[in-house]
């Protein structure tokens, strides 16, 4: 009887300590999936790799990838994410998402970028589920040179006007170094509900913004950068393009 | 009776944790360099002692292929860097492969599996192999019938997966445990890059730094300048490589349409898996398909062989004039430097050799 009384005392024990367990994680959950998505845009509808956009400037290029390396999503109180990795070609346009509640979030602000020191801490020691981590980050993360990469785009450009596809051009713009990080700040965000636990808010990034916009960057002379500080005036010139093409 | 409160308690501890390690195994202590990020092992295959024991003599097995001839060491042969000397690698039936067998080492920092990144998980990767018709060429089931017939492996994957019922998920994540042990971080190359990154040095670090020379760095210098080898677009970090896939430039037009074969996309036509340099000089021949057997021709298609291509990628800076164009006296350097990568300590590591 004795043996009998010990079994359920622990029977019980245990199974209250799952318990316990689940419903901290129910009253801890808040209670919606938020996304956030960035839409490529070109002419106000979306933009796919590899589309073929005409430059102002005489010639006409394309975009092989867009990525982005961002920090503290949220309103600048709350956060919904302390880091994403944006990788339109390899993993779409969901720039980032986690649980949070819709009435934080009616602001949106984030970093093009990593805060320094952040930046220039050790990829290897982010821990192993963030995006900074060096074996998530991909080319992300300047071996060579100090930190990440906040933003790149990259593509081909036609340097021959001769009607015929040539595309004999890669471009590219890798940009980062402390002089390049950027905040966007977006008020009164549209959250669409797309079911009962998930809302969504879409931003647009105008791809023709970037390299067409009011201090266009003509591809056939300037087509790529390190962010070294020779690239400098470009590469400034690009990033605040950039960070002026991501819209509501 | 006075058991069962024991039997019950231990019971409901290892149902409540759902995917553990089993209540025989003992955990595997993986020693992973220190400029090196943690490793992230799958919840559902933590490394045991068992398992990584009981995986490598799978690995080594030849009982896995369907005329008990050839073993997963047939074509990554630790002799060879645990790769394959020939340009493709040759089934029990005779018949060659298209692409060049790959180097196993650090693949538990990996994202993605085969030249074409087909497989997402190192052991999704590994149960490719045994039914592949011009390689292993066995049934799983054929395979397994074989390994259940061995009383010892039935107790090693018990002791391993508790398990009385061993099927070819288990065999994959036995070798699977094994292959993520397999870590090469003790080369010069490692401690070129700590002390370049300001990451303090051992006593056994700083001897092995002290014997880098000149020639080494300067081509270290050179591997990194951008308007020198410009190899760092991909070859970079503590694993001296990036989990992305680039067209290096091999071709014009693709017999082999590597990652787009799997995507369908036209934009990752001629994308392969950016390989590591580790151990490079012991692992050739090079590329997916080869091509290259030897280092000298590997600096010599940077230098001046690349070819355009719509694919090709845009980090290839100098591209349009067929590459980086060094002089023999830096493409000398650049190899000097590569040799860094040969780590001996994993190469002949008896914990990754076959087991007695």
């Amino acid at each position: 009887m004795k043996n009998i009384f010990i079994i359920a005392t622990i029977f019980s024990i245990v199974l209250i300590a799952c318990k316990k367990d689940n419903t901290e994680v129910e009253c801890e959950t808040p209670n919606r999936t938020m996304e956030v998505y960035l839409q490529p845009t070109l002419n106000d509808s979306a933009y796919a790799i590899n589309q073929i956009i005409e430059s102002p400037q005489g010639y006409r290029y394309y975009y092989t990838d867009i990525k982005i390396v961002g920090t503290n999503v949220g309103n600048g109180s709350a956060q919904l994410k302390d880091a994403f990795l944006y990788d339109f070609s390899e993993t779409g346009i969901l720039l980032t998402s986690n649980q949070g509640l819709k009435s934080d979030y009616s602001d949106l602000k984030f970093n093009l970028g990593v805060p320094d020191p952040l930046n220039t801490s050790d990829p290897s020691l982010q821990p192993n589920t963030s995006p900074l981590n060096i074996t998530n980050i991909g080319d992300m993360h300047w071996g060579w040179n100090p930190g990440y990469k906040f933003v790149t785009i990259e593509g081909k450009v036609d340097t021959i006007a001769d009607g015929i596809d040539n595309f004999d051009k890669s471009f590219f713009f890798h940009l980062g170094k402390d002089f390049l990080f950027r905040t966007k700040t977006m008020s009164v965000v549209d959250w669409v509900d797309i079911d009962a636990n998930t809302s969504r808010t879409t931003l647009k990034l105008d791809v023709k913004a970037i390299l067409d916009g009011p201090n266009p960057t003509d591809l056939r002379v300037y087509a790529a950068s390190h962010s070294n500080n020779t690239q400098m005036f470009y590469s400034v010139i690009i990033m605040d393009a950039f960070a002026a093409a991501i819209k509501k | 009776m006075k058991y069962l409160g024991f039997i019950l308690l231990t019971a409901l501890i290892f149902s409540c944790k759902k995917g553990e390690i089993k209540p025989y195994a003992i955990p595997y202590q993986l020693e992973e360099p220190s400029h090196f990020p943690k490793m992230v092992v799958p919840l559902d295959n933590l490394l045991t002692n068992q398992g990584v024991e009981l995986g490598r003599r799978l690995f080594y097995d030849k009982r896995l292929s369907g005329d008990n001839s050839m073993s997963c060491a047939a074509c990554h042969a630790p002799q060879n860097s645990f790769s394959d000397p020939s340009q493709f690698s040759i089934g029990i039936d005779g018949i060659a492969g298209t692409r060049q067998s790959m180097a196993l080492v650090n693949l538990g920092y990996q994202k993605f599996f085969f030249w074409d990144g087909r497989a997402k998980s190192l052991e999704e990767q590994i149960l490719e192999p045994v039914p592949n018709p011009i390689e292993m060429h066995q049934s799983w089931k054929d395979a397994i019938n074989k390994l259940k017939s061995d009383d010892s492996y039935r107790k090693e994957f018990h002791a391993a997966f508790s398990t009385d019922d061993m099927d070819e998920y288990q065999v994959a994540k036995a070798i699977a445990q094994f292959l993520r042990t397999m870590i090469s971080g003790s080369s010069k190359y490692d401690v070129i890059y700590k002390n370049a990154n300001g990451l303090s040095l051992t006593p056994k670090e700083q001897v092995l730094f002290s014997t880098v020379t000149n020639e080494e760095k300067a081509g270290y210098d050179l591997f990194l300048s951008l308007n020198g080898g410009d190899c760092i677009h991909c070859h970079s970090g503590p694993l001296m490589q990036l989990n992305i896939f680039a067209n290096n430039g091999l071709d014009a037009t693709f017999t082999d349409k590597g990652k787009g074969g799997v995507t369908g996309k036209l934009q990752d036509l001629g994308m392969f898996k950016v390989p590591t340099l580790r151990n490079i000089a012991e692992s050739g021949p090079y590329m997916h398909d080869g091509r290259f057997q030897t280092l000298d021709e590997v600096i010599e298609h940077y230098s001046s062989g690349i070819v355009m291509s719509p694919t090709i990628s845009p980090t290839i800076e100098f591209a349009a004039q067929g590459g980086v164009q060094l002089d023999a006296f830096e493409k000398g350097l650049i190899k000097k430097f590569l040799l860094t990568l040969t780590d001996e300590e994993f190469l002949k590591n008896p914990k990754f050799a076959p087991p007695n």
